[in-house]
């Protein structure tokens, strides 16, 4: 019996790879031997290496819709656009909140807030009840003895003590443009830690794999075709805007965070790219949503009808993300909601001051503008 | 045996100062053993006389052994008649071929039948077998280059060898194309900074080459192959050769061909054929000033050529034509007092001026940039045949080259014929303006109105190497050869950037119509800005080597070749800083069975490593150079900002760790001699080169995605590299090569080989980042680092070349044939940091596919196959003219003119994947050479 058994391939680990055991006379044993170790070696593939849940690189926006792209974004030069986080009071506290229009077949629907109507991909949501609100999980096991300082900032991508999230799903324009059926809203799936390996685990295929972590799975309906088993969502809808990974994310005093140089975007995996988002938090579900439905909770937004403009020492008219809006609740307080009904409402004079809290705007002042947009605030966490 | 051997380490241990990298050789030998060939006892005190007209001091006469041995080394590349004599017996004669570096083995069994013969004259016999070393390659002889057609460069013919690919700088079994080492009579003409070819030779004046591909002794220190040239050298005869070549584009098809890869001419296409013509002349003379004692060759060539792309995307205007003037002269001296004593001296010069050198349509002429290089190199060896079991050499060896490079106006004239008037572009293009800056427009690659940087750059290299070979018997027989390889070297550098200033724009649309030119508010393709002043600096590097290599033959089927090389190199900046202090230890073991015990199958095995301790690339960027700075345009302040530097005292960091970059290679070779003169051979390599050399930037922090810099580890915004030798910066070489070659008859010649091979690794190229590439390398931005792995850009999976002439009665035929299946090639996207086309979404050869973000997508990219086949037709008018050779050649290059593409856009630009060269179409070279 001759066992052709070797097959080198010095890239990576070593390999040995057993394969049928053949019948041979001598003479052939030799020359095969000879030429096994030959071809063995040169049928060595570099591409090989790469596999598991390996780091594909960062997301390519080339098709995401312009508002995922940031201001000035152009999807062939990613990083081109910018997300600026703008300014409002709640009760009297100023807070910061990104407002994003809904958009495409959203936008259009008769109940935009009513998800149950919409199609929206899971999101694996690491060790949630065990860390802070807006932070990725560090429940991970981390290479040994790893620091983040300034060189692991340098090397590293992400915090290799930190285990991103997971997405299924990324904004995709449609043809012709406008008609997108993304939502940035993903229905939650709980993953415990265990044994894992700090952001290892890069896609649902492979996060679904593992043993090393906890998760509740739904198998594929019997007899489908196609499909895989998935995480058993939580019943929790968060709000995770994706968005061009490499364009810049500011506060809004135009600021980065002073250790990581980043605003307060979050950065997490999807099938095996590293992706960038806005973390809105959870969406609470309005307690008296009509049989068959399943609507977002909103909060209000107040924005005044005429403000003051200091650089041109006028009195101009106002609008949604000027500075000066008014919310009803901040991220952590009970109430809270990244999705909000836009109002408009006359405030005092604004030469002399400006209003910041809803409790000081006169209620038969306030006109529903019938609009609902995005408004999430960052966490605390985040900066 | 022994005390010979200590009698000349004494002075060799005292001399060591200094290791090039190669003692060539330039002469082969020939051994055997003389038996009776009734009763196989050996024959000892046999006369072997050798002589031929390559053998300055007269004819060589050694007597054999006790057991019937003989051998005879340092024998001119050529035709030898070997005769055999006993006293009171008619001599016995052969006729036989040495090869440059080979070992031809002629052991005779004599018998009484033969004694009886007056004489017994054989068919010229070669034996290429190379039954004692295990070193894999060929040597390729004017005399097989003359009858095949052939672009009549030393550098391009290499291309004829297994395991051979790439241009002009050619890659040699996996390895980069500068890690090979060049030899010219002795001289390593490697350039000291770039590690490529240094020198132009007359073609014709060109007597041998050997092409080393693996398997190397210790003598050789290359971590890709060695290409060792011997030159003509003069005779007992005077002779003279003179030829004239012209090629010109109306001897050619011409070449119009779609954009597309799929695409093929375009029949209803009128445009002007472009500029392509060749003109060579050369004239050597050779003969004795003293008969036996003293020769001279004397060579010349002028070499003028003109060459331009045709008109093809992204400017579509037909680029000024490349004018290149080059002027070969090199002169040979061979004396020899005594028949113990052989000197020679070679002197060359090769100054050569090329203008308009980029040739990619993707600036105009005013943008073009010009070349002038040369340099003259002179070598002197000393051959010491002190007896017939010890001779030495003694090679010094001084080389002295320049390479300025500039805008084309800043050297010469531009030229702007081809589009001054059409109202296409500004008058800004008509004109040379030194004083205006370039600008490069990411938005389709193009550059305008300035060509890159004025450079002066100076190389001296000066070697010293001597070497003594010794044969002796201590269980079995040896061929030691223990050799001192030293070598200085010297470089300076003055670099200026006209105008001060280069410009990156992008996102104003194609063309000049998308550059930044805020003089005139046309400002929407404002981005980036460098600031560069003036600066000089100069490196110095020394290395020694020493070796010892045996040949020892243990038993009649069994040979062992143990070596060993220590090497250690230094190199130092203007600051006097030690860039690299480097040792480098290179054991060489080599097993070969003569499985047939007649010479004529063999299986060798091979281990060794080269270790490259000088290079004075690391020191010429490691060195003091101004502070660049980089400005972003600020749209709201529509002025250009601070967005970082580079360069200046604070630059660069060395990096005293770090193994010596070395090679590894492992060799099994079987040659088996098939037929007369005739010999077919499987080679599988494996060669890994490891610690590459590169530079690290270590201060950028840039965001997750590799997008943009967001902050620095020392706080200020620069970059600084750092000259190291990671241990992750390696590639692997798997080949395996089928190669046959024949000379059955001198009217026949014949090579085939095919080669198989992988080469893979994140080892693509050194220093891009501070090189200027586009393509920059795995250590630039450490989020690309993971796409910086996959099959390398020289990975030729298939290799198939077929050399092959047939002369009779002044008649010539001769082809060659070249298939190269595809180049990797790898898709790259803009980086907005850059404000270029430098980041990657997918590894090494390959690109994303048409589905963004799905690894499933990624695709291996590859440029098409080529094949080339090039046919010479020659006569030779001897039988009319007697005395004089006039040979009237007719060479047809790519004789099918196949249009394959050879080279692709690369960049995430509207014309990713269309054609940017394609295959020189069929063209026809003339030539009539006379030789008297």
């Amino acid at each position: 019996m001759f066992w052709p058994l070797i097959r080198l391939c010095p890239v990576g680990p070593k390999r040995v790879e057993f394969l049928m055991p053949v019948t041979t006379t001598s003479r052939f044993r030799s020359g095969a031997l000879v030429l096994v170790l030959l071809l063995g070696g040169l049928a060595c593939n570099p591409f090989e290496r790469r596999s598991g849940s390996y780091s594909a690189g960062a997301v390519d926006p080339i098709r995401f819709p312009a508002p995922y792209l940031g201001e000035g974004g152009d999807p062939k030069r990613p990083g081109s656009g910018r997300f600026q986080y703008v300014t409002a009071y709640a009760r009297g506290l100023t807070v910061a909140y990104y407002p994003l229009r809904l958009t495409g077949e959203q936008a259009k629907a008769s109940d935009p807030l009513d998800l149950s109507k919409l199609s929206l991909p899971l999101g694996y949501h690491f060790d949630p009840m065990q860390t802070p609100d807006g932070q990725d999980s560090a429940r991970c096991v981390a290479p040994s003895g790893y620091v983040y300082d300034q060189e692991a900032r340098r090397r590293d991508a992400l915090r290799q003590d930190r285990q991103g999230n997971i997405f299924t799903a990324l904004p995709t324009e449609s043809d012709p443009p406008g008609q997108t059926a993304y939502v940035p809203v993903v229905r939650e799936v709980t993953v415990s830690s265990l044994s894992n390996r700090c952001q290892d685990s890069k896609s649902e295929e492979d996060l679904i794999g593992r043993d090393d972590v906890s998760l509740s799975r739904v198998p594929p309906p019997e007899g489908s075709v196609g499909l895989a088993t998935t995480g058993r969502p939580s019943g929790r809808y968060l709000l995770w805007i994706l968005i061009d990974p490499a364009a810049e994310v500011l506060f809004p005093d135009g600021m980065l965070d002073k250790t990581t140089q980043l605003g307060p975007q979050r950065f997490g995996w999807f099938n095996q790219y590293l992706t960038g988002y806005l973390d809105g938090g959870v969406i609470p579900i309005a307690p008296l949503s009509p049989p068959g439905t399943t609507r977002m909770a909103t909060q209000r937004i107040l924005f005044p009808v005429r403000v003051w403009d200091s650089s041109s020492g006028q009195v101009v008219p106002g609008s949604l993300g000027m500075g000066f809006d008014l919310l009803e609740f901040r991220r952590g307080e009970t109430g809270y909601s990244p999705i909000c009904q836009v109002f408009s409402f006359e405030p005092h004079d604004p030469t002399l001051g400006f209003e910041k809290s809803i409790a000081e705007v006169d209620p038969l002042r306030i006109t529903d503008t019938g609009e609902v947009v995005y408004c999430p605030q960052p966490s605390a966490a985040s900066r | 045996m022994r005390r010979a051997l200590s009698l000349w380490f004494v002075p060799l241990a005292v001399v060591v100062p200094l290791s090039a990298s190669a003692v060539g050789e330039q002469d082969g030998r020939l051994y055997g053993v003389v038996t009776d060939k009734a009763s196989s006892a050996p024959l000892p005190g046999a006369r072997i006389t050798v002589s031929s007209k390559r053998l300055i001091g007269g004819p060589r006469r050694v007597l054999t052994d006790e057991d019937g041995s003989y051998q005879v080394g340092s024998l001119p590349p050529g035709s030898y008649d070997v005769e055999l004599s006993y006293e009171g017996a008619r001599p016995l004669r052969r006729k036989v071929v040495i090869r440059q570096g080979e070992s031809f083995p002629l052991s005779i069994a004599w018998s009484i039948e033969e004694l009886s013969e007056s004489t017994k004259v054989i068919v010229e016999e070669r034996k290429m077998t190379r039954p004692d070393t295990t070193q894999t390659g060929t040597v390729l002889s004017a005399d097989q280059q003359a009858r095949i057609a052939t672009s009549r460069r030393y550098q391009d013919i290499v291309q004829q060898v297994a395991g051979v690919s790439g241009g002009g700088n050619p890659n040699i079994k996996g390895a980069m194309d500068s890690h090979n080492r060049y030899l010219v009579d002795g001289l390593d003409i490697t350039d000291p900074v770039t590690n490529t070819f240094s020198a132009n030779i007359n073609f014709d004046s060109v007597e041998s080459i050997e092409v080393m591909t693996g398997g190397a002794e210790a003598q050789y220190n290359s971590l890709g192959g060695t290409i060792n040239l011997v030159t003509t050298a003069g005779s007992n005869e005077w002779k003279i050769n003179a030829s004239q070549f012209v090629n010109h584009q109306a001897l050619s098809v011409g070449q119009q061909f779609g954009t597309q890869v799929y695409q093929g001419s375009r029949p209803f296409l009128r445009i002007a054929r472009p500029p392509q013509s060749t003109y060579q002349t050369t004239v050597n003379v050779g003969g004795p000033i003293v008969k036996n004692k003293l020769w001279v060759n004397l060579s010349f060539e002028y070499l003028r050529r003109e060459s331009s792309q045709p008109i093809g995307p992204t400017l579509g205007v037909q680029s000024p034509s490349l004018l290149s003037d080059r002027f070969l002269t090199r002169l040979k001296l061979t004396y020899s007092p005594s028949a113990k004593h052989r000197l020679t001296l070679s002197v060359s010069a090769d100054p050569a001026s090329f203008q308009n050198i980029n040739q990619d349509n993707l600036r105009l002429g005013v943008a073009e940039d010009y070349q002038r290089q040369g340099g003259v190199f002179s070598i002197v060896q000393w051959d010491y045949f002190h007896s017939e079991k010890v001779n030495t050499n003694l090679q010094v060896g001084f080389q002295y080259s320049t390479v300025d490079v500039g805008p084309q106006g800043y050297f010469g004239s531009v030229d702007s014929s081809s589009y001054r008037g059409m109202g296409r572009f500004s008058a800004a293009n008509d004109i040379y303006d030194p004083d205006r800056p370039q600008h490069y427009n990411g938005d389709d690659g193009t550059y305008w109105y300035q060509g890159g940087s004025v450079t002066f750059d100076k190389r001296y290299t000066f070697q010293f190497d001597p070497s003594v070979s010794v044969r002796g018997k201590w269980l079995g027989r040896h061929e030691a050869k223990f050799g001192i390889q030293s070598r200085v070297i010297y470089h300076s550098f003055d670099q200026s950037v006209p105008g001060g200033s280069s410009y990156s724009d992008i996102g104003g649309g194609p063309g000049e119509r998308g550059l930044c030119l805020p003089e005139i508010g046309q400002t929407q393709g404002c981005n980036l800005r460098t600031d560069s002043p003036a600066f000089s600096n100069a490196q110095v590097g020394f290395s020694v080597g020493a070796f010892a290599q045996d040949r020892w033959q243990i038993t009649s089927f069994l040979r062992i070749n143990p070596g060993f090389r220590f090497d250690y190199g230094r190199t130092q900046n203007s600051l006097g800083q030690e860039v690299s202090s480097l040792f480098g230890f290179g054991p060489r073991i080599g097993v070969l069975l003569d499985l047939t015990q007649d010479g004529k199958t063999l299986f060798t095995a091979y281990y060794g490593r080269s270790n490259e301790v000088l290079s004075l690339l690391a020191a010429a960027y490691a060195d003091i150079t101004p502070t660049s700075t980089t400005l972003r345009w600020d749209a709201d302040k529509k002025d250009f900002v601070p967005l970082r530097t580079s360069g200046g005292a604070e630059g660069f960091k060395l990096d005293p760790r770090g193994n010596t970059p070395h090679t590894d290679e492992v060799t099994l070779s079987l040659r088996r001699e098939i037929l007369e003169n005739s010999v077919a051979s499987v080679d599988y390599t494996y060669k890994k080169v490891s610690n590459i050399w590169d530079s690290i930037e270590v201060n950028q922090i840039w965001d997750p995605t590799g997008t943009r810099v967001i902050d620095h580890v020392d706080g200020i915004s620069r970059q600084i590299f750092q000259y190291s030798r990671p241990d992750e910066n390696w590639r692997t070489y798997h080949g395996i090569d089928f190669i046959f070659e024949s000379r059955p008859r001198q009217e026949w010649d014949l090579a085939l080989a095919y080669t198989l091979s992988f080469l893979y690794g994140p080892g693509a190229e050194q220093f891009a980042q501070v090189s200027g590439s586009q393509a920059l390398g795995q250590y630039y931005n450490p989020r690309m680092t993971l796409f910086y792995d996959g099959f390398l850009p020289e990975d030729r999976r298939h290799n198939l070349k077929l050399r092959a002439s047939y002369s009779y009665k002044g008649f010539l035929a001769g082809a060659f044939l070249n298939f190269q299946s595809g180049a990797p090639r790898t898709k790259r996207f803009f980086n907005q940091n850059e404000g270029d086309y430098t980041n990657r979404r997918s590894p090494s050869g390959t690109d994303p596919g048409q589905n963004p973000n799905d690894v499933s997508a990624i695709a291996e990219v590859r440029t098409p196959s080529v094949l080339t086949t090039d046919l010479r037709i020659a006569y030779d008018l001897y039988s009319l003219l007697q005395k004089v050779h006039l040979q009237i050649s007719a060479d047809l290059f790519n004789v099918f003119n196949l249009d394959a593409p050879t080279e692709i856009e690369v960049r995430d630009v509207p014309s990713y994947g269309q054609v940017r060269a394609r295959q020189q179409p069929l063209r026809l070279q003339l030539g009539i050479q006379l030789s008297y």
